[in-house]
């Protein structure tokens, strides 16, 4: 009888550990499971892959300094035409973004500021490493937008003619300015109306 | 002698086999022992049935909300951090942690006796230590549904769908009708507490998504979030 009983324990013992051991070795791993929060998977289709970004220039419909009136009316999907109080003209266009329509702005018959969307029509943005990358840190950043709210950020490349205005989060690119190189200052006066400081004033109200 | 050394290896075989089964993680990431006790696991971001807040030790509340949520409650009472405790697992079933966390990153949510709640960061929020339990739970899932727009890429977050309906003239709410990067929290928190009024300053006893109200927002939190 006792011989009976080792004998079942042997053959019980023997058979949980090489069961264990299998389902330990063979099971695919589906995921972890763990209280610390820095082992958290990040969401299906977060920002760890990019896909390729298009050249920036290809938002750009026209040539900042050498596009015309007459060809920028051959642009198609225009909204509106209006002539500002300085005498240049203004055009906007539709875009994907109804809260910022896509923009040129021509005087003396010639484009001297284009603003673009760089949202497609899946949603996807351009990313700002890559032209961090390509161009080098911006002269300016700002801080605050009208359009975008308190943390998106205008990266201005004032000497090489071009802006961008991004979630600096996710670094997702929303807007390309296109304009004659000039500094800084003479940016934000002229064409940086969107940039705004958030105060206290305009915080929550909850 | 050698069979009582056999006995001793078989008793020793067994129970190393027991505890190897029971305490190591398995390949399916969870030890049985782990996967028996927990009730419900946000952190695998599950779809399924809304699960029920477990009891949780007041001492230790705190630190299980950071480990299993990601988020640090500073200075907070013990009623409010139950009452987050309990809304946490409430919405645990939707994408909403998940969301919260596209990066691994510890959310702080300071207490404040004055001024507004509000987000300050990313991972920063300052709220005030609501006695009223709908008005916390609703003030606590808006502010951290800023976190949502602000750190998800648009794919995700549908940032621009959302605004473009804002473009439009619709808001989810009279408080979100004042800029579009409140009403997108309005729109998540409404959406996760069905049946509540609104709670903010322009309340007029009205509830964003009942009788069919707001059905452009309903159904985009409903994109994002998935079935509450």
């Amino acid at each position: 009888m006792k011989k009976i009983i080792i004998a079942l324990l042997v053959i019980t013992t023997l058979v949980l550990f090489f069961f264990t051991v299998y389902m330990a070795l063979t099971t695919p791993k589906t995921q972890q499971n763990t209280t610390l929060i820095s082992t958290i998977t990040p969401y299906p289709g977060s920002t760890k892959t990019f896909p390729k970004s298009k050249e920036l220039s290809s938002y750009i419909k026209t040539t900042v300094g050498s596009t015309t009136d007459k060809e920028v009316e051959t642009i198609a999907g225009r909204k509106n035409k209006i002539t500002l109080p300085d005498g240049s003209t203004e055009y906007t266009f539709e875009s994907i973004n109804l809260s910022s329509n896509d923009t040129i702005v021509t005087k003396n018959n010639t484009v001297v500021f284009e603003k673009a969307n760089t949202i497609d029509s899946s949603y996807t943005h351009p990313r700002l490493s890559e032209y961090v990358t390509r161009y080098g840190k911006a002269d300016a950043e700002f801080t605050g937008s009208k359009t975008y709210g308190k943390f998106t950020k205008t990266y201005v490349y004032a000497t090489r003619g071009f802006a961008l205005i991004a979630n600096p989060y996710t670094e997702e690119i929303n807007e390309i300015h296109s304009f004659l190189p000039q500094s800084i200052d003479s940016y934000v006066k002229t064409w940086g109306s969107d940039i705004k400081t958030f105060t206290e004033e305009d915080e929550e109200k909850l | 002698m050698a069979r009582n050394q056999l006995k001793l290896l078989l008793v020793f075989l067994l129970v190393l086999t027991i505890s190897f089964s029971l305490f190591v993680p398995t390949t399916y990431g969870q030890s049985f022992a782990e996967k028996t006790t927990r009730v419900g696991d946000p952190q695998t971001f599950s779809a399924g049935p809304k699960t029920q807040a477990p009891p949780v030790d007041p001492q230790n509340i705190r630190s299980e909300i950071r480990d299993k949520f990601g988020i640090n409650m500073i200075g907070f009472g013990q009623q409010q951090m139950q009452w987050a405790w309990e809304k946490l697992w409430d919405v645990s079933h939707t994408n909403f942690v998940k969301l919260l966390h596209p990066k691994p990153t510890i959310i702080n949510i300071n207490r404040i006796n004055e001024g507004y709640s509000s987000q300050l960061g990313p991972t920063e929020i300052n709220l005030k230590n609501y006695e009223d339990e709908t008005l916390f739970k609703v003030i606590f899932i808006h502010e951290l549904g800023h976190i949502i727009y602000w750190y998800n890429d648009d794919k995700i977050s549908h940032q621009t769908e959302h605004n473009n309906l804002h473009k439009r003239g619709l808001s989810a709410t009279r408080y979100g009708a004042t800029d579009k990067t409140e009403n997108y929290p309005e729109m998540i928190t409404y959406y996760l507490n069905p049946g509540k009024t609104e709670q903010t300053l322009f309340s007029q006893a009205v509830v964003p998504f009942a009788n069919g109200r707001n059905p452009e927002y309903f159904n985009l939190a409903k994109a994002i979030l998935g079935d509450y």
